[in-house]
């Protein structure tokens, strides 16, 4: 997706096809593995927002090589992402020693606990893109 | 990293925009060069010379070596 600068046809159409696979699997699945509608409707929506994003932008840089995806988007995406990787380092940590407390008691299901650390980390990634990309 | 990138292209009589297409890059990216946010990588900072018509060496200058 985000490689050093350039994106190419090849890799254009695959990343697209990964992305209608992985979308597909979702809705082929998702009923037979009963994970509730409304969280099977929001991870489809999810896949499919985000392959949206990448088709448009993907177009563009198509169109005109190194105006969406160029050197600094993929400096700022590598740092974003190393931030993500610590918060989500963190939230673990602290989740991990917080649930073993007896003083605090906190009680949260295992599904409840990786569906907030993966938006943690996904809402981290795109705040430390919008902050790096002001201050950047 | 301080550079002329901006004194430069203003003396090429070239926009951002227009920079931005001869090098490959966004604008976005020449903005945050030139207000020395951004430091290019080699090959960016090599393409930005041949158009600006100078040595890298003469457009870039950090810090370590007024």
């Amino acid at each position: 997706m985000i490689t050093k600068g350039k994106l190419t046809k090849r890799m254009f159409l695959w990343t697209n096809i990964l992305l209608a696979a992985l979308f597909a699997n979702v809705l082929l699945f998702a009923p037979a593995l009963r994970m509730g509608g409304a969280f099977s409707a929001g991870l489809a929506t999810g896949i499919a927002v985000g392959w949206l994003i990448f088709f448009v932008a993907g177009s563009r840089e198509l169109r005109k090589p190194g105006r969406t995806f160029d050197e600094r988007t993929v400096a700022l995406a590598g740092r974003a992402a190393s931030f993500a990787f610590w918060v989500m380092i963190l939230a673990l940590a602290l989740t991990t020693a917080l649930l073993r407390s007896e003083i605090f008691s906190i009680a949260i299901g295992a599904q409840e606990l990786a569906g907030l650390l993966m938006n943690l980390g996904v809402v981290a990634w795109v705040a430390a893109w919008a902050l790096l990309s002001r201050l950047r | 990293m301080r550079n002329d990138v901006r004194t430069l292209r203003q003396a090429s009589g070239l926009t951002q925009e227009e920079l931005a297409a001869k090098v490959g890059v966004s604008r976005q990216t020449i903005i945050s060069i030139e207000g020395g946010r951004y430091d290019p990588s080699l090959a960016l900072a090599l393409r930005l010379a041949h158009i600006l018509g100078g040595a890298v060496e003469e457009i870039f200058h950090p810090e370590e070596f007024p």
